[in-house]
């Protein structure tokens, strides 16, 4: 997988630079493109012209991953009505890994419903900001979290660029992130699809390669212009997800950051970096010149102003 | 086993009939290469008389959820006269005068999509008025999901299953009519009431599970 | 204690009391040469030990409380916003102005600066601690502290930022305390560390500037992961690194002013002369370095926007709030900075250096906390979170001190002659 190379090739990177400092030797700096991914492995489409917002997807996510109990039933239609802070809409949390949350666009006559879970990104900002090397994409698609090694820096709660990790909190003692898996111990891993979409009755999930989810969502698209808007969410968002979305309305009244760009987080971290091999190859050797030109200034003026502590240390 | 036997002689007929049919259209017509042909045929062949309303299922069973709704028996006939066929068989053109006729079931589609090829012919006979043959059963599973992977003789790979047929179907109607809640059809079993967590939050203790710390 | 010392009594400064027959035992260190009813008097009669007493009387029972009941108990345990005040205030503020003990460690030793040397242990003293304890609010920060490790070894991110933090922080605190062994040989007694040390100095120094720039500019490079949510005029991908080494420069610098400061003011029996008399020229020196590096920063905040052409946001409240920054925490000090060498107002730039360090903490509780998630809502934290951090802070100003009191870092240790003729 092209993306793994990529980010062997970043820690190749700092080792290398690591070790030059130890062999006081520069290695010769590479700049690799990155130049779109293989997209191999698994992806659900998510039709949101479909979704009823039954939460069926809730409730077996629920069963599926041995979730706690909810706060309110799943049938109970007036948690879409719940606020958090700030007037936004539910999220993921611990122990809820997907939530359906509904919008009333004004070009349509009636609601519309977002299901919403970890996008199990191509190029993961999670996993590349984990410095315990905590996640871990799988050949089938999914973004797994390993709680053993987690020190619970949050780091990739900072990263996700949709907010999907959460943190439990209440624990004391072994606090984890908890996101959804994609099922994939359980499913996944069997060539079966997720739980959710499994349960959905109306097929607004829609499982399969991701290369041909992806077909589906632009197939879909040109064949009802008329309902969908030409935008397939995740398709290149932030290095592209294995989750996609279609919409019959303008993505960003519903709820999708429409500016995170095209760029995988990584690469905003790139520059920075690049520069470490660069400092700890090169600034050696400078501020050892520094010292000889300082000293040789020294043994020159035959330095007279020492302080006492000078003399006491010696 | 009389209702099978019953079932079984309606559909012998009515083979029976569409295969007299298309002879005779066949035979009337000098066959237009494309096969195509309709309003003209309808017009030349002779009438019909067996109503499509004695072919069709009464009542059509749906129980692929059995483990958490039990088993709906859907009123087939009450909705094709309530409402027509062509509501929810998308393929067909709708009589209003209610004479539809099997010929008509396989003959025409409403669907411009599909009738950019399908126009006036559907593949095999009145077998393809059941959802089931071309919305899989099975849509999800490893078979179906391997097979339009690889396939590449299949056109249509992006069909929708069964259920989502179904529901989509449904919904539009149900919604607007008020009845859309699941469980306006589906008697949930108790599997059902346990996957919804339908006593969830009842011993009162408040949590925050769903919530952040606001 | 200025009562004592009033009275005649010296503190301990020496291996012997004044005789210089005598050893003084270690207990007589601990209680800087007085009786323990003295002692406990002295202390009783400080108020800063009694606004401490009170600190601590709230802020420990929260803290115990933090590790029994789960950082749930304690803070918001927003999913939005991972970070609250412990990491914003304990690692983003903390960090940066410890960045003195590098900063002086490289003037002294490696430009050979030697006029700086009565401050130079007062600024490794400030870098070790500051460091040690912006690893003590990680530690409570983190969710499972008792795996703090587990980044060096048993499981490696090598490509996360936060992982060449870890490890820096790590070794840089291993190379501060090393550099402050000297004091507490000295202090101690021991004859051996200092020799060792003494030949490693250049080393460390060298390692403590590469650790530092690359750990002070991965803390900025920490918010590149977020680009969506810091807000645009503090978030800057190919600069943003940069302006947190930058700003940590005056920030380090800035600390050892106003520390120094406040050691004169409250410590004077301490401080030996070498310290007391040159501590003015040393702050003009420091403020001058102060001068530099704020211009620097000056000067690359505003191309860091011209970069990103985000003069639109300059606009909007968020443009008021990210230009009173930066007239608060750079254009100001950099005038009165400016202003107080020329006319050689140790006082001003004492003040200025105060400035400074507000500056610094608004812009790393800008970029971590306030303008972070700028589209969705202000976290406003909870009460307990913000006394824990106070009470952190508390504990960070009482360990200073107790070491300001005890080890030679403000004073010459006398004795050393006398322990090279005995060795
Ligand atoms: S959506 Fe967030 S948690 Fe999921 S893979 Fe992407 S970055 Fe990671
Ligand atoms: S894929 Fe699995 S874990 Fe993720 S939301 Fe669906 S059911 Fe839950
Ligand atoms: S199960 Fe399907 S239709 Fe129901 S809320 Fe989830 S995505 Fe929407």
């Amino acid at each position: 997988m092209k993306s793994l190379n990529r980010r062997n090739f970043l820690k190749s990177g700092l080792a290398g630079g690591a070790l030059a400092t130890f062999l006081g030797r520069e290695k010769p700096a590479q700049a690799r493109e990155f130049s779109g991914y293989t997209n191999k492995g698994t992806g659900v489409l998510v039709d949101l012209s479909r979704c009823v917002g039954c939460r069926s997807c809730e409730a077996a996510c629920n069963r599926e991953q041995n979730l706690p109990e909810p706060d309110v039933p799943f049938d109970d239609f007036s948690i879409f009505d719940t606020e958090r802070h700030g007037g936004l809409k539910r999220r993921t949390s611990e122990g809820v890994f997907t939530v359906v949350n509904r919008y009333n666009p004004e070009e349509l006559d009636h609601p519309l419903f977002r299901k919403f879970q970890c996008n199990h990104c191509e190029e993961p900002a999670c996993l590349t900001s984990c410095f315990v090397n905590a996640y871990t994409k799988t050949p089938e698609g999914a973004v797994m979290y390993n709680p053993k090694v987690c020190v619970g820096c949050r780091n990739c709660m900072i990263a996700c660029p949709f907010y999907v990790p959460a943190y439990s909190y209440s624990k004391p003692l072994n606090p984890i992130v908890e996101k959804c898996i994609m099922c994939y111990p359980t499913r996944l891993k069997f060539g079966k699809p997720p739980a959710c979409v499994e349960a959905c009755p109306t097929e607004a999930l829609t499982f399969g390669s991701r290369v041909n989810v992806l077909k589906f969502a632009k197939e879909r698209i040109r064949q009802h212009p008329e309902i969908f808007v030409d935008h397939v969410y995740g398709e290149k968002e932030v290095g592209g997800t294995a989750w996609l979305y279609i919409s019959p309305v303008d993505f960003k009244k519903i709820g999708f950051d429409m500016n995170l760009g095209h760029q995988p987080i990584i690469n905003y971290v790139k520059s920075f970096l690049a520069t470490v091999p660069m400092v700890l190859t090169i600034w050696p050797a400078l501020f050892a010149g520094f010292y000889r030109l300082a000293n040789r200034k020294d043994g020159l003026k035959k330095d007279n102003n020492e302080g006492a502590r000078e003399e006491s240390q010696s | 086993m009389k209702a099978f036997l019953k079932w079984f002689f309606t559909y012998i007929t009515a083979f029976f009939f569409i295969f007299y049919f298309f002879q005779s259209a066949s035979g009337l017509e000098s066959t237009p290469p494309e096969g195509l042909k309709v309003d003209q045929s309808q017009e030349d062949a002779p009438a019909p008389k067996v109503h499509i309303h004695d072919l069709m299922p009464q009542v059509v069973v749906l129980d692929s959820m059995a483990n958490l709704y039990e088993a709906v028996e859907f009123d087939h006939e009450m909705h094709a006269v309530e409402v027509g066929c062509a509501k929810c068989h998308h393929h067909i053109v709708e009589h209003t005068d209610q004479t539809c006729t099997i010929h008509n079931v396989v003959d025409q589609t409403n669907d411009p999509f599909c009738a950019r090829c399908h126009k006036g012919w559907f593949p095999g006979s009145l077998d393809k008025a059941k959802c089931k043959d071309c919305h899989s059963p099975d849509r999800f599973t490893a078979d179906y999901l391997n097979k339009i992977e690889k396939d590449k003789d299949i056109y249509h790979r992006d069909n929708i299953g069964l259920m989502g047929a179904y529901h989509n179907q449904c919904m539009r109607c149900h919604v607007e009519e008020g009845i859309g809640g699941c469980q306006d059809c589906h008697v949930r079993t108790e599997t059902g009431d346990k996957e919804f967590r339908a006593d969830a939050g009842a011993s009162g203790a408040t949590k925050k599970s769903s919530e952040d710390g606001h | 204690m200025k009562r004592y010392t009033a009275k005649g009594k010296i503190p301990v400064a020496s291996l012997t009391n004044e005789d210089g027959k005598t050893r003084y035992t270690l207990v007589n260190k601990l209680l800087l040469g007085l009786s323990i009813r003295e002692y406990i008097i002295q202390a009783l009669r400080n108020p800063m030990n009694w606004l401490l007493g009170a600190i601590f009387a709230i802020g420990i029972p929260m803290l115990i409380g933090r590790f029994i009941n789960g950082l749930g108990s304690v803070t918001h345990a927003s999913y939005d916003y991972p970070w609250g005040l412990f990491l914003g205030v304990g690692l983003f503020v903390m960090v940066p102005m410890s960045a003195s003990g590098f900063m002086l460690g490289t003037t002294v030793e490696l430009f050979g600066r030697k006029d700086f040397k009565p401050i130079e242990r007062l600024a490794l003293l400030n870098g070790l601690l500051g460091y040690f304890f912006a690893v003590v609010y990680l530690l409570v920060d983190l969710g499972q502290p008792w795996r703090l490790v587990y980044p060096m070894i048993v499981s490696f991110g090598p490509a996360a930022v936060l992982f060449l933090v870890a490890w820096h922080v790590a070794t840089y605190l291993s190379v501060q305390i090393v550099e402050l062994v000297p004091s507490l040989s000295e202090w101690m007694g021991w004859k051996k560390p200092q020799v060792v040390i003494k030949g490693m100095i250049l080393g460390l120094t060298v390692a403590g500037i590469i650790l530092s720039t690359l750990h002070q500019g991965a803390l900025g490079a920490l918010f590149n992961y977020a680009p969506g949510k810091v807000h645009p005029l503090w978030y800057s991908a190919p600069f943003l690194w940069f302006h947190f080494l930058c700003s940590s420069i005056f920030a380090g610098l800035s600390m050892v002013i106003v520390v120094s400061t406040i050691c004169k003011k409250t410590m004077a029996w301490r401080c030996d002369a070498n310290f007391l008399d040159n501590l003015d020229e040393i702050t003009f020196g420091l403020a001058k370095g102060c001068v530099m590096a704020l211009s620097t920063y000056l000067i690359i905040k505003i191309i860091a926007i011209a970069h990103d052409s985000d003069w639109y946001y300059l606009l909007t409240g968020w443009g008021a709030w990210f230009l009173f920054e930066l007239l608060i925490g750079t254009i100001i000090p950099l005038v009165l900075f400016t202003f107080g060498i020329k006319n050689r107002m140790a006082g001003l730039v004492r003040f200025t250096a105060l400035i400074a360090l507000f500056g610094i903490a608004l812009n790393r509780l800008n970029t971590s906390l306030i303008t972070f998630n700028w589209k969705l809502y202000q976290e406003i934290p909870h009460i307990k979170e913000v006394m824990i951090t106070i009470t952190l802070y508390a504990i960070f100003i009482a360990t200073y001190r107790f070491i300001l009191y005890r080890l030679p870092i403000l004073y010459t240790w006398q004795s050393s002659e006398k322990v090279k003729e005995e060795a």
